[in-house]
């Protein structure tokens, strides 16, 4: 019966320092965004074009 | 000419800089609830303009207005501009309270003055550009409004407050109401603002523009937010809010037919959004002043002002308009 708690307290205890490594990564990462085609251009002229 | 100027906040006592910087106003009557904050502004600001405090004055003394008070006062303000005969001008940014001030449009009409809703950053510079980009098109089926930044305090806690209620986009002839923070959108602003992502909010744009054309089919907004900014929206503002953000950023998508092909426009403009907000509200204004306002009644700016000469007079002030030139976009 003791042997059943500590494998429940030890698999809870892996689950949180899981949760909190992924949370902490997921709240401080960030993924390099995709390559952008194209660019912007300052509207010029008589029609703004 | 004289026009007062409610909230000496970050965009207020901007507007009221602008006006008396461009000699169209003799002068301004800046009014505020905090002394401090009158003080500090009108010191920056010269000698034409007149501080009122809290208590204010029975009548308001001025030949129109710009409302840039926070959030929750902006309709009392506008109710009492409308009994005073007054035209306004509103840097409204507040769902809830955009469409509560949309329905005092029959009290403005009677009035006979023109009342100009959003005209801000974003609302006010998206509908803007959104209104020259449909020259663009002989039929516009999709608006698409992305909005990033925050200008003073109380126009970061709208911010954060945002992304915990519901956003509202028209499609197919309906409102459908989205949870906010869901429907995330990775999008370019103009540099140096770049890539963000981009979340449903309970923005005023899709209200705003559904006013202006209601003939279009699918109108959504969508504000740039971080992970934590998600996580925290539910929550008071933990920390307290910066006196001013940084560099924002707005963009507008248009998709539609011209000729025989469909095409998709994007138009935007980085400026600190209390800047950009201040040159918008403080070019509206004049224009009101000038008789160049041809609505009467309540109107965002699309529907207003005609887009070119308008978005002109901003890029005079320092607030260019972009187009983003990417694989058969704008062609």
């Amino acid at each position: 019966m003791r042997a059943i708690v500590r494998a429940v307290r030890q698999a809870a205890a892996a689950v949180s320092v899981a949760a909190a490594v992924v949370t902490a990564l997921r709240l401080r990462g960030r993924v390099a965004a995709p390559m952008q085609f194209g660019g912007w251009r300052r509207l010029s002229g008589p029609g703004l074009r | 000419m004289r026009v007062a100027v409610l909230g000496a906040g970050a965009v207020g006592a901007r507007v009221a800089r602008q006006l008396l910087a461009s000699d169209s106003v003799d002068q301004v009557l800046l009014r505020d609830v905090s002394s401090e904050r009158l003080a500090r502004s009108a010191g920056s600001i010269g000698d034409r303009v007149v501080i009122e405090h809290h208590p204010f004055p029975a009548t308001l003394d001025a030949d129109a207005v710009v409302v840039a008070s926070p959030r929750g006062t902006q309709l009392a303000a506008v109710e009492e501009a409308i009994s005073a005969g007054l035209p306004a001008v509103l840097v409204s940014d507040g769902l809830a309270e955009t469409v509560a001030i949309l329905r005092l449009d029959r009290a403005a009409r009677d009035a006979g003055i023109p009342v100009l809703v959003g005209a801000g950053f974003a609302p006010g510079l998206t509908c803007v550009l959104v209104a020259h980009g449909m020259s663009w098109f002989d039929e516009v089926d999709e608006i698409h409004v992305y909005k990033m930044g925050a200008g003073g305090p109380a126009c970061a806690l709208v911010h954060h407050r945002a992304l915990s209620r519901f956003s509202y986009d028209w499609r197919d002839d309906a409102w459908t109401r989205r949870p906010g923070g869901s429907g995330r959108e990775l999008c370019w602003f103009p540099e140096p603002v770049g890539p963000r992502d981009c979340y449903r909010a309970a923005l005023a744009d899709p209200v705003l523009l559904h006013h202006a054309f209601p003939g279009v089919g699918r109108i959504t907004s969508r504000m740039a937010a971080t992970r934590r900014d998600r996580l925290t929206a539910p929550m008071p503002m933990l920390t307290p809010t910066h006196v001013e953000g940084g560099t924002g950023a707005v963009r507008v998508e248009l998709r539609g037919r011209r000729g025989t092909a469909q095409e998709t426009l994007v138009l935007g403009a980085a400026e600190r959004p209390a800047v950009g907000a201040a040159v918008v509200a403080a070019t509206a204004i004049e224009w009101v002043l000038d008789g160049r306002v041809s609505v009467g009644g309540m109107a965002g700016l699309a529907e207003a002002v005609e887009p070119v000469g308008f978005l002109g007079e901003l890029a005079d002030r320092g607030l260019a308009t972009e187009i983003f030139e990417g694989d058969g976009a704008g062609s």
